[in-house]
């Protein structure tokens, strides 16, 4: 089964492979998810969940504020508490010793969940 | 030289089938099914979760910013 | 003792289907065997542990099986590591989830899978977007330097704007991929980035057969885009294009 599987591929495997083994990648991904002790594996799994949410939230806050349906006092406030939302997750991401890939994060184009 | 070429195609033969073994195909969780290997029980929660998530997301994309209000203190 | 599942696979009432399964080895090197229920036979295998050891190793040869499998019958995949713990547990899904699996079966129904992944230059990719963006720019509706909270926001609807204008980018190369082969693949599942290199990520179902032509068909696609680098894999069993919930 193996090697006759690429049909089709432009220029170096070893490139392409790079590219697919960046993080991000769900394969690498799942093996690495071993935590070392009960604890820290909890707190990744609630910040990550946290932080998912908190993205969400954020998104859809810029969205409605480009839909242009706020008023300025409205924006105002929504900026300060998405800022004071994202610092009070960098403190908590502190506070475990976690940084952003542990929490495997990235939403939209730039990244993936899970 | 050749053998390097090999493997590497090998490498991403492994890739792609690690994807969908891993990845994709049916999952089914419940009384019925005792384990979907190791750690994956909590995973498959929060996949589960997550598309939900994701489709709430997309049905109000559709709605052009009629979604509902969000308060935040 | 608990059973591993392989695959959901569409006995047809033969009798012969059941009996072909011995020859298959599973990952413990035992017979693969079915449970039937109505038209539906389980594949599964004895194992040891209801916890499957997750290793390459062990994760090829269950895609080797399901391989082999996918020559001879239609079949939905099950996930790696999938454990059942009595053979009645796995009749009892095939009758619970009977019409969950006879609807899938018949979207699979002699078809195979394949992939391409279309990866480009993230740095200079970006770059000409940023810069397209600059020259179309719409007023954003905030004055950065009053508060620290109002630059804050303007950083984030840049990002917003710039996160939607790559998706935007994506979504033009799918586009273009989809009306190329749409005549072999009504049924194609895209993803948009979902990296930072991979720009579009795009699975496609087929009539079995159709391989030298699809080839031909993505080299095509390929010439017209230089700039991208093209992976085409398969055929493989149709992993992703079941949908079970």
């Amino acid at each position: 089964m193996d090697s006759n599987k690429i049909l089709l591929s432009t220029g170096d495997t070893d490139e392409l492979l790079r590219d697919m083994e960046k993080p991000g990648s769900k394969a690498v991904n799942r093996f690495n998810a071993n935590p070392d002790n009960a604890e820290s594996g909890l707190a990744q799994l609630v910040l990550t969940l946290v932080e998912l949410i908190r993205k969400l939230v954020e998104k859809q806050a810029i969205r409605r504020v480009e839909g242009g349906s706020l008023s300025e006092e409205e924006i105002e406030r929504l900026g300060e508490t998405l800022m004071k939302l994202e610092l009070k997750m960098e403190e908590l991401k502190k506070v475990f010793n976690l940084k952003d890939e542990d929490l495997n994060i990235n939403l939209g184009p730039l990244g993936d969940l899970m | 030289m050749q053998e390097n070429v090999i493997d590497q195609s090998r490498d991403v033969t492994i890739l792609e089938i690690l994807d969908r073994v891993l990845n994709k195909g049916i999952v089914l969780s419940g009384d019925l099914v005792v384990s979907v290997a190791d750690i994956d029980l909590v995973y498959v929660g929060v996949r589960l979760l997550l598309s939900s998530v994701e489709t709430m997301e997309q049905m109000r994309n559709k709605q052009m910013g009629t979604g509902t209000d969000i308060n935040i203190k | 003792m608990p059973y591993m599942l392989y695959a959901i696979i569409a006995s047809a009432g033969k009798e012969e289907s059941l009996v072909s399964l011995s020859a298959i080895h599973g990952i413990q090197n035992t017979s693969a065997f079915g449970v039937s229920h109505n038209g539906l036979v389980a594949v599964l295998e004895e194992v040891n542990h209801a916890r499957v050891v997750v290793n390459t190793e062990n994760a090829i040869q269950y895609a080797k099986i399901i391989e082999e499998l996918h020559q001879h019958y239609d079949l939905l995949p099950a996930r790696y590591g999938t454990v059942m713990e009595t053979k009645d547990a796995a009749v009892c899904m095939l009758e619970k989830y009977r019409k969950e699996f006879e609807e899938n079966l018949q979207r699979v129904e002699n078809k195979e899978e394949f992939s391409l992944k279309v990866f480009w230059d993230y740095e200079k990719g970006s770059e000409e977007i940023r810069k397209k963006m600059a020259h179309n720019a719409t007023e954003v509706r905030i004055s950065p330097g009053e508060k620290e909270s109002a630059a804050y926001l303007f950083e984030k609807i840049k990002a917003y704007r710039f996160e939607n204008a790559l998706l935007e980018y994506a979504e033009q190369l799918c586009e273009e991929i989809r009306l190329a082969t749409e005549v072999f693949s009504p049924d194609i599942k895209f993803k948009k980035m979902p990296s930072q290199s991979l720009l579009v990520d795009a699975v496609f179902l087929q009539k079995k057969g159709l391989k030298q032509d699809f080839i031909q068909l993505v080299s095509w696609i390929k010439e017209r885009h230089e700039d991208f680098r093209f992976l085409l894999t398969g055929p493989w069993p149709p992993y992703n294009f079941v949908d079970i919930n």
